[in-house]
C-alpha cells in the first residue's frame, strides 16, 4: 500500500501493521508542518536520532520536498520510501522513519544501534600464538573484522535476506579474482532458496544448504575467528556471515580442515606437523581403541602382548559383564558425564568431575563392576576426542558404531565398517570438492597443506580442488 | 553423476587389486606344483599377462568408441556385444568366488578361532553391495587411500619375514620345464586381470600415457608378487605347499618384534581391508556387464542379485575352498583362458581390421 499525503492516515496504517508497545511515535514540527518519527525503542539510537535528525529538521526553513529535507541532514544513509511495507521493514530493522504531513513519501535514516558483545577470544578456538579476535553476533562488526584484514577492492560482500519472520541478513563474502564462480553461484542460489520462518544461527544455514542433510559429517566449514576466515577466503573459498551468529561459514569444505589449526601457520612448521600427526593419531585412538580392545578380548586374544594380556586377565577376573557390554556401559556413563558437565553451572561442574571421575570410577572398579583397563581406555579415548574439537559430534557416533560392530563381529567387523566408511566419504563432495582431498583424489600440490605441511614459503599455489581463478598465491621473486 | 577415474587411480587399482588377490593360497598352490621354481612360474604368468596388457591397451588406443560395449557393437553388432557382455558378466562373477573363499578362510584362520565365521563374513556382501552402488569414482578414490595401507602392510610383512628366509632353498631356481609350466598352469586362474581394463577404460578421463603408466604399475604389482613368492618359499621351503594364506604365515616367525605383540597381525588386518576392495572389483564389473544387458528402473537390483547370489555360493562352498580351487585349476582354467586371452586377441584383430586405413584406388 502506498503512503498517503495525510500524516494521520499514515500513522494509523503503520500502527495497524506494527501493533507493538515498543514502537515509538514521536511528533514534532518541521517549519510549522507536523511530522512524525517512528522507531523501535529497543533498537534505535535515540541520541543520534535527536541530534542528527530531529534537531536539524526543527531548524529547517525550506520544506519543498522530502528530498530537500534529506539534504539538510548530516547522516549519510537516508532513503526515500513510498510504501507502508518498506516503512515497516525499516522500522523493525531498527532504523527510524520520518513522515511529514502533506507528502506522500517518507524517509528513513540509519539509526539502528543493536546491543553488541565486545570482540573477544572465542572459547572454542583459543591459541597461544596468533590473533585473538573472534567474531561476534553483529554482522556489521564481523564484516569490519574481515575488511580490516583484507583491504582488497576485490573483496565482495553480497547481502541476502533470509527468513520469512526473522528477516536475517546474510552476507556472501568472497574475493572476486580468486573464488570459483560455480561455488559462489551455487551458494547464492542455495541461500536464496532457503524458505524458513527464521534463521537463528548460522547452523540453520548449514542445514539448509548441504546436499546430504542426514549426514553426520560436516559439509560446510565453520570458524569463530576472522583470521581463519580471511585465510580461507584467500585460498579461494567463499564465506558466509549470518547476522546474530558468531560462527562464520566457509565452502567448499574438506575433512582435512578439521585437522588444521590456525596456530599451525603461526608456529614453527616442524612443531605444526607434529601437532597435526598427533591430532590424526588422537582421532584414530579415540574412535578405534575401545573397539579394538573389545574385539581383542572377545575374539583375538593373540593380538595382545603376553605381559599385557596377563595384566588384563587379572583385572577382568570376576567382572560380571561381557567385555563389549562393560565397554558400552562405561562409554555411556562417560557420555552422560560429558553431556551433564557441558550444561551445568561451572561451580557444580568441578564437583561433578570429582564425583564422576574419582568417586564413580574408583568405586566401580573396587566394586568389581568394571575393570581398570576399560576405565583407562575410555579415559584415553575421551581425552583424544578433544584433540580435534570440531570433529566431536561425528567421532562420538563413530566410536559407538565401531564399538557395536566390534562387539558382534570382532576385527573383521571393524575392517568392513572402515571400508564402508571410506566408500561413503569418497562418495562425498562439498560444492564440487572431494571430501577426502588431497588424498583421494591424490593431488601432490595440495599435499603441501596436508597432514605433513610444507614450509610457508613453499606453499606457492592455491589448493587445486577449489578450482580457483588464480592458482598462484605467492610470487616471492617477482 | 558421470563416473570418472583418473589414470593415476587406474594405476593404483592395477597395483593394489592385481597384487593382493594373489597373496592368499596361490603361493602355496604354485609351490606345490613348481617347488623352488615357483618364482619363475609366477613370473611367466606375469609375462603372459603383460602381453595381454599390450593387447588390451592396443584395443583401447585403436578403438574410437566411447566404451568397450560400444566397440563390441561396432565389431559384432548389438546381439554379439550383448552375448559377449553376458559371458564376461558370468566370468567375473565366477572369478570372484575363489578369492572370496580365500579371504573368508584366511579371516577364519587369523582372526577367529572358535566363532562361526560365516556369519561374521556375510556382512562383506553388504559392504560390497554398497561399494558397487556408489560406483567407480568412489571405488577408485578408496583404492587410492588403501594403496598406502597396502604398502604399509607389505612393509610389515616383508620386514618381518625377509630375515627368517633361507634363500638357498630357492636353488636351483630352474629345474625342469615341466615343473615350471605346471606351476604356471596351476596359477592361471588367479591371472588374466588386465582384461578388466577393457571394462574400465570408458571411465578413464585422460588417457595420455596410458600404456606407459599402466605398464609401470603392472610391473610393480608383478615385482611385489614375485618377491612375496620368493620370501614365502625361502621361509617354508618344501613345506610351503601346505602353508596357505602366505602373508599371515610367513611373518609370524619373526622374533625381533615379538616383545611388543603380534605385529604381523597388523599386516594381516591391512591386507584384509585392501582385500575388501579387491574382492569387490570383479563383482562390480560383473554388475556393470549385466547392467548393460538388463535395464532395471531401480539401480540397486543387479548389484543386489549379484551380492546375494555370491553370498549363497560362498555359503554352500564355505568348506570347499581347496577342492574348488583344484577344480578350477584342473578344468575351469580353459574357459578362463579363452575369455582372458583368446577373446581379447580376437577383438584386437577385429579392431585392427575395422580401423585399418583404407587406401584409395588409383584413378578413383
Amino acid at each position: 500500500m502506498k503512503l498517503d499525503k495525510n500524516i494521520e492516515n499514515n500513522k494509523s496504517l503503520l500502527n495497524k501493521e506494527l501493533n507493538s508497545q515498543d514502537v515509538i511515535y514521536f511528533s514534532f514540527n518541521v517549519n510549522g508542518t507536523s511530522a512524525l518519527a517512528i522507531y523501535l525503542e529497543s533498537l534505535t539510537d535515540k541520541e543520534l536520532l535527536g541530534e542528527q535528525v530531529i534537531k536539524p529538521l526543527y531548524l529547517l526553513e525550506n520544506l519543498s520536498s522530502v528530498k530537500s529535507v534529506t539534504k539538510a541532514l548530516t547522516l549519510p544513509e537516508c532513503k526515500e520510501l513510498y510504501y507502508i511495507k518498506d516503512c515497516t521493514k525499516k522500522i523493525v530493522e531498527g532504523d527510524a522513519v520520518i513522515l511529514i504531513d502533506g507528502f506522500s513519501s517518507a524517509f528513513t535514516v540509519a539509526t539502528k544501534k543493536p546491543s553488541v558483545r565486545a570482540v573477544a577470544e572465542p572459547p572454542t578456538a583459543s591459541v597461544l600464538k596468533g590473533p585473538r579476535e573472534g567474531f561476534v553476533e553483529n554482522i556489521l562488526i564481523n564484516t569490519s573484522l574481515v575488511r580490516q584484514r583484507l583491504k582488497s577492492p576485490k573483496l565482495k560482500v553480497e547481502k541476502l535476506t533470509v527468513g520469512k519472520q526473522s528477516q536475517t541478513q546474510i552476507e556472501l563474502v568472497y574475493l572476486t579474482n580468486v573464488a570459483n564462480d560455480s561455488v559462489v553461484n551455487g551458494l547464492r542460489e542455495k541461500i536464496s532458496k532457503i524458505n524458513v520462518d527464521g534463521i537463528i544461527d548460522s547452523s540453520y544455514v548449514i542445514k539448509c544448504i548441504t546436499n546430504r542433510k542426514t549426514s553426520m559429517f560436516k559439509q560446510v566449514g565453520s570458524t569463530e575467528k576472522p583470521d581463519i576466515f580471511v585465510a580461507k577466503l584467500l585460498e579461494g573459498r567463499v564465506g558466509v556471515l549470518v547476522d546474530g551468529s558468531p560462527i562464520a561459514l566457509t565452502a567448499p569444505f574438506i575433512m582435512l580442515e578439521d585437522f588444521q589449526s590456525s596456530e599451525d601457520y603461526y608456529i614453527n612448521t616442524h612443531r605444526a606437523n607434529f601437532s597435526r600427526v598427533l591430532r590424526v593419531t588422537a582421532v584414530i585412538i579415540s574412535v578405534l581403541l575401545p573397539a579394538f580392545f573389545v574385539s581383542a578380548q572377545l575374539f583375538h586374544l593373540q593380538f595382545i602382548p603376553l605381559s599385557f594380556l596377563l595384566t588384563i586377565v587379572s583385572s577382568i577376573k570376576g567382572i560380571p559383564l561381557s567385555p563389549s557390554v562393560e565397554m558400552f556401559v562405561t562409554l555411556l556413563i562417560f557420555e552422560i558425564l560429558n553431556e551433564a558437565s557441558v550444561r551445568m553451572p561451572r561451580y557444580v561442574g568441578i564437583a561433578m568431575s570429582v564425583v564422576g571421575a574419582l568417586v564413580l570410577g574408583e568405586t566401580a572398579v573396587n566394586a568389581g563392576m568394571v575393570s581398570t583397563p576399560t576405565i583407562m581406555i575410555i579415559a584415553l579415548s575421551g581425552i583424544c576426542f578433544y584433540a580435534v574439537p570440531d570433529l566431536n559430534e561425528t567421532l562420538s557416533v563413530l566410536r559407538l558404531m565401531f564399538l557395536t560392530v566390534a562387539g558382534f563381529m570382532g576385527g573383521y567387523g571393524i575392517i568392513l565398517l572402515s571400508a564402508g566408511l571410506l566408500t561413503y566419504l569418497n562418495d562425498f563432495t562439498s560444492f564440487g570438492a572431494p571430501y577426502l582431498s588431497p588424498y583421494a583424489p591424490l593431488n601432490l600440490n595440495d599435499l603441501g597443506d596436508g597432514i605433513i605441511m610444507d614450509f610457508y614459503a613453499e606453499q606457492t599455489k592455491r589448493p587445486e580442488f577449489l578450482k580457483s581463478h588464480n592458482k598462484i598465491r605467492k610470487r616471492f621473486y617477482d | 553423476m558421470t563416473e570418472k577415474i583418473s589414470l593415476k587411480q587406474l594405476c593404483f587399482i592395477i597395483f593394489v587389486t592385481f597384487s593382493v588377490s594373489k597373496f592368499y593360497i596361490m603361493p602355496a598352490v604354485v609351490a606345490g606344483a613348481s617347488a623352488e621354481s615357483s618364482p619363475l612360474a609366477v613370473l611367466l604368468n606375469f609375462i603372459i599377462d603383460f602381453l595381454l596388457l599390450i593387447i588390451v591397451i592396443t584395443i583401447i588406443k585403436r578403438s574410437k568408441s566411447k566404451g568397450f560395449y560400444e566397440l563390441l557393437c561396432t565389431l559384432f553388432g548389438k546381439v554379439g556385444a550383448t552375448i559377449i557382455y553376458f559371458i564376461y558378466g558370468l566370468y567375473f562373477f565366477s572369478k570372484a568366488l575363489i578369492p572370496i573363499l580365500e579371504q573368508k578362510n584366511s579371516i577364519n584362520l587369523t582372526f577367529y578361532e572358535s566363532q562361526p565365521t560365516l556369519l561374521t563374513f556375510m556382512p562383506f556382501y553388504l559392504v560390497a553391495f554398497y561399494i558397487i552402488l556408489k560406483g567407480f569414482t568412489s571405488f577408485s578414490r578408496s583404492v587410492e587411500i588403501t594403496f598406502w595401507l597396502f604398502v604399509l602392510g607389505l612393509i610389515i610383512t616383508f620386514s618381518l619375514s625377509i630375515p627368517s628366509g633361507k634363500y638357498q632353498r630357492l636353488l636351483p631356481l630352474y629345474t625342469t620345464g615341466e615343473k615350471l609350466l605346471s606351476g604356471t598352469h596351476s596359477a592361471l586362474i588367479w591371472f588374466g586381470d588386465p582384461v578388466i581394463l577393457l571394462f574400465l577404460y570408458e571411465f578413464v578421463e585422460n588417457k595420455k600415457g596410458l600404456f606407459k603408466k599402466t605398464a609401470i604399475s603392472f610391473t610393480a604389482s608383478a615385482v611385489t608378487t614375485v618377491l612375496l613368492i620368493v620370501v614365502f618359499y625361502a621361509v617354508f621351503g618344501t613345506i610351503a605347499e601346505r602353508q596357505y594364506f602366505a602373508p599371515l604365515k610367513m611373518s609370524k616367525y619373526s622374533i625381533t618384534l615379538s616383545n611388543i605383540g603380534r605385529l604381523d597381525y597388523m599386516g594381516a588386518l591391512l591386507f584384509s581391508l585392501v582385500s575388501v576392495f579387491s574382492l569387490t572389483l570383479p563383482l562390480m564389473i560383473s554388475s556393470l556387464c549385466f547392467t548393460k544387458i538388463f535395464s532395471f528402473k531401480k539401480q540397486f537390483v543387479i548389484p543386489l542379485v549379484i551380492c546375494v547370489a555370491q553370498g549363497v555360493l560362498s555359503y554352500f562352498f564355505q568348506n570347499e575352498l581347496f577342492p574348488l580351487a583344484e577344480f578350477f585349476t584342473s578344468y575351469v582354467w580353459v574357459f578362463y583362458s579363452v575369455l582372458c586371452y583368446l577373446i581379447p586377441l580376437v577383438i584386437l584383430i577385429a579392431t585392427l581390421i575395422k580401423t585399418r586405413p583404407i587406401r584409395q584406388l588409383k584413378g578413383a
